[in-house]
């Protein structure tokens, strides 16, 4: 009787131990970076040790754990055993697509008034500005949203560009265009994240040039609007997206991934000198990053990663085109799919993102380049991170 | 550091284990390693505040040599003095960490001055150390425990990592044998692991999802808020704050288990009590026990005059609510259990109830009552809280019912249930039902992949990020 009580005993700690050093072990790798990480930071910043220092360790910790991917899919498990439809910051709609969380009522005033002093700013160098906004995954309706919920997107928006209208800033608002043009709202954007898919980029991009067609003038082709022109490749059984990544392939489900190049002859070269990438060749060989696509690991990558991701500062050049016009964009991830398409038609595309690039740097490469037009493109999502409107240091 | 986090559970708690059991031999070797490990578990929290926590150590350590040393020349009035002033200088410390802001700014606000706080953060768990603290000093004094003359050892006591930062209140005379000398067999390391991932599901699991919603309420209260989403937040936050606290309290008692500590108990199902006297025999155990038996009772007890011990129950309950925050609205949640205990004790009322009818009546009354009392508890203050009853009580004008309410009901239903279920000992009746022969080897089976399978879950919820609130950050 004792020793059957024993055995009883030992099955739990021996399966709770091999579960725990399991975890210990393949982590001490990564609990290393960690410490050391911080170590080099508190020397660096010459400072005692703090709490934020600690805090740091346990997120740095928590965000490389090797185990994390199974994790968030056991957890996705659970959420929809539970039929909840928040889940880590997302949102089930009631077609299944996955969004953000609602987003909250903002005042907009702020960020219109950024973009109206980088108009003013720009106008003084002689250099266009427009504004282009992107659209929510959740359409002004609230189509789909789980009964309860609201997304306040549409009209933070609508405020924005109602400011930005009455001070004779110009934009595009492409979720008006979408209504205007009877484009399928839902089926823009990819299932699982909150990003508008390659094929609505495609379209965006020819919203642009349009838009910008007097400073292209007569070097504007109109046959690459064609989508006919464009090889579509599959890459079949793909997990994307920043909202799946975050509920895991259970309860967020397993999508394609669908993207376009040009099926004519293309000479591109591109820099990212922050990850010291300078390449050329055509479109499909430089633009995109096709070493994941060849060695794709689920988890891995969202759909930006396609295109190396969000970056501090990227310089497209269509070695192919000598009309001698610059786009510079300050972009969100929602400019990543779009800037491709773009250096079809501008001989440099430029584009910096203000959460990995200062704001003063920004404006030193903009002396440097001296761009025709410079324009700003995020989406919804940006509303809550304010130092993607800080377009001029104060 | 919190056990509820990835670096307890996966750096910190088996470094410890592996130290623990398989480096150290000696007692006096593993006390020392689990000082610096409990040091090292609240410096991480807390980089300065191990100085205060190294501070009562010493500090306590001499008081208590003190006391036995003039026991000797049995030298009562020098004994008291020595008691008052360590009393005092643990209070001392407690005072200026926990209350000065308050007090500074009562003051300022009553009495129109100027008088500048020094605005110190709390460290945490102040308030169980030094409630431990000042017991090991009275069990001294009182000589119902011999006096600790190893600082290391008094040291683990006051700092021990299991019982640090949330409770239960330890008595120094419950643990004086175990640290002396203690073992863990086979029996003690599976109870306390079960016990630890009990209370680690009922903290990340229950706990922190009911948290969603009752946060949302009282964020919401006075601001577009239904009387149902009132009334749901009130329930999530109750259930909340009950796996939060006992979780926490599981987890100590099952880490204590596996080093060989067997701490006293500091729940046991209270919500299903009966009247609020028994409630509060029954939920957070060891505070209730300490101020019976360090405040109450010295104050004189029940066996006063009415007028006394009404006075006496005042004295506890300001003290209970001001233990458990610097802020009116504990002050308040104390005072409405002063107000209702009295009640009970003074007509005997939960005794005299003649039918099972009227006894249910007055369980849910009782369970009303400290609803209500978590309300005024846990909302950001006392007016709001007292905005969240109105509305409650359907006074407000609040419609009753909304989309949100609906959307936030079915988010949790499913937890909620369970919740329910656990609060109450009906999986333990019916475990018990089956077992009346001991458990056999498929219950064992089902029973450890039941609990690997909740500690996997509750890592999950760790894994993406999940809302993980720490809501002992006012005690």
């Amino acid at each position: 009787m004792n020793s059957e009580k024993s055995k009883n005993g030992y099955s739990l700690i021996v399966v709770f131990s091999l579960v725990v050093g399991y975890f210990f072990i393949t982590n001490i790798a990564n609990a290393n970076l960690a410490i050391k990480n911080a170590i080099n930071n508190f020397l660096e910043t010459d400072t005692y040790i703090s709490k934020e220092i600690i805090l740091s360790i346990e997120k740095e910790y928590n965000d490389a754990f090797a185990q994390k991917n199974q994790l968030v899919t056991l957890n996705g498990i659970i959420t929809k055993i539970l039929d909840e439809k928040e889940l880590n910051g997302t949102l089930k709609l009631e077609n299944g697509l996955l969004t953000n969380s609602t987003s909250d009522k903002l005042d907009m005033a702020s960020y219109a008034n950024n973009m109206i002093e980088l108009n003013d700013y720009l106008s003084s160098k002689n250099i266009e500005y427009m504004h282009f906004q992107a659209p929510n995954k959740v359409p002004e309706s609230n189509e789909f949203m789980p009964r309860g919920r609201y997304s306040y997107a549409r009209e933070n928006v609508l405020e924005l560009l109602e400011i930005l209208n009455n001070n004779d800033v110009p934009y595009i608002d492409f979720e008006a265009l979408m209504v205007e043009q009877r484009i399928d709202h839902y089926n823009s954007f990819f299932i699982n994240d909150i990003h508008w898919n390659n094929k609505t980029a495609f379209w965006a991009h020819e919203q642009i040039v349009r838009k910008t067609e007097n400073i292209l003038g007569s070097s504007m082709n109109e046959e690459l609007f064609d989508i006919n022109r464009y090889n579509e490749i599959i890459v079949k059984g793909l997990f994307l997206g920043s909202a799946a990544r975050k509920t895991g392939r259970l309860y967020a489900g397993i999508e394609d991934y669908k993207y376009y190049v040009p099926d004519f002859r293309t000479n591109m070269h591109i820099e990212i000198p922050g990850i010291g990438l300078d390449k050329t060749g055509t479109f499909q060989d430089v633009l995109i990053n096709n070493s994941i696509i060849d060695d794709y690991k689920i988890f891995d990558y969202g759909h930006s990663s396609f295109f190396y991701d969000n970056q501090g500062y990227v310089k497209i050049t269509n070695l192919e085109l000598n009309n001698n016009k610059k786009i510079f964009l300050i972009k969100d991830s929602f400019g990543i799919n779009v800037a491709p398409f773009l250096a079809l038609h501008y001989e440099e595309v430029h584009f910096v993102d203000l959460r990995l690039f200062s704001n003063k740097d920004m404006l030193a490469k903009l002396d440097e380049i001296k761009p025709d037009i410079v324009a700003t493109i995020n989406g919804t999502e940006m509303f809550d991170v304010p130092i993607v409107f800080e377009y001029l240091p104060q | 550091m919190l056990f509820s986090s990835m670096i307890f559970l996966f750096v910190f708690l088996p470094v410890v284990l592996i130290g623990y059991f398989f480096v150290l031999t000696k007692i006096t070797h593993k006390n020392i390693f689990l000082l610096v490990a409990s040091l090292f578990f609240y410096a991480w929290g807390e980089p300065v505040y191990v100085l205060i926590m190294l501070a009562s150590i010493f500090m306590n350590y001499r008081f208590g040599v003190l006391i036995d040393s003039f026991d000797q020349d049995n030298n009562t009035d020098t004994r008291k003095v020595i008691l008052w002033v360590a009393v005092l200088c643990n209070l001392a410390i407690l005072f200026i960490f926990k209350y000065e802001s308050f007090v500074v700014r009562n003051m300022n606000q009553v009495f129109s001055l100027e008088i500048e706080s020094m605005g110190l953060m709390l460290p945490i768990g102040i308030s169980f150390f030094t409630f431990q603290a000042i017991s090991y000093i009275i069990d001294v004094y009182r000589k119902t425990a011999p006096v600790q003359k190893s600082i290391l050892n008094l040291g683990l006591y006051i700092s021990f990592f299991p019982q640090l930062i949330a409770g239960p209140i330890v008595r120094y005379n419950t643990i004086a044998e175990q640290i002396k000398s203690r073992t863990t067999n086979v029996e003690d390391l599976t109870i306390g692991i079960e016990r630890f991932i009990i209370g680690l599901s009922k903290k990340i699991i229950l706990s922190n999802n009911l948290a969603v919603v009752s946060e949302k309420s009282f964020a919401m209260a006075g601001d577009n808020i239904t009387v149902g989403l009132a009334w749901l937040g009130a329930i999530c936050y109750s259930l909340q704050i009950l796996f939060d606290f006992s979780g926490y309290s599981d987890m100590a008692i099952g880490l204590g288990r596996i080093f060989g500590f067997h701490f006293d108990e500091n729940f046991n199902y209270p919500y299903i009590a009966k009247s609020v006297t028994d409630f509060w025999r029954r939920w957070h155990i060891s505070l209730s026990s300490w101020f019976r038996d360090y405040v109450f009772i010295p104050l004189g007890g029940s066996r006063v005059t009415k007028k006394r011990l009404i006075l006496n129950l005042l004295i506890v309950w300001m003290l209970t609510g001001i233990w458990h925050g610097a802020a009116w609205q504990f002050i308040a949640w104390g005072m409405m259990y002063f107000v209702i205990l009295s009640f009970e004790k003074l007509t005997g009322l939960p005794e005299k109830l003649p039918n099972r009818a009227c006894k249910s009546a007055y369980r849910a009354l009782t369970l009303l009552a400290v609803m209500v009392g978590w309300v005024l508890f846990g909302e950001n203050s006392f007016t709001e809280a007292i905005e969240h009853l109105v509305i409650m009580l359907g006074l407000s004008g609040a419609p009753l019912i909304n989309d949100l309410l609906i959307f936030e009901f079915l988010e949790i239903r499913y937890l909620l249930l369970a919740a329910v279920i656990a609060s109450t000992p009906l999986l333990k009746w019916v475990i018990t039902k089956f077992c009346k022969n001991g458990p056999d080897k498929m219950m064992v089976f089902t029973k450890n992949t039941i609990l690997i399978g909740l500690f996997l879950i509750s890592v999950s919820y760790l894994a993406i990020g999940a809302h993980n609130p720490f809501i002992y950050f006012n005690f």
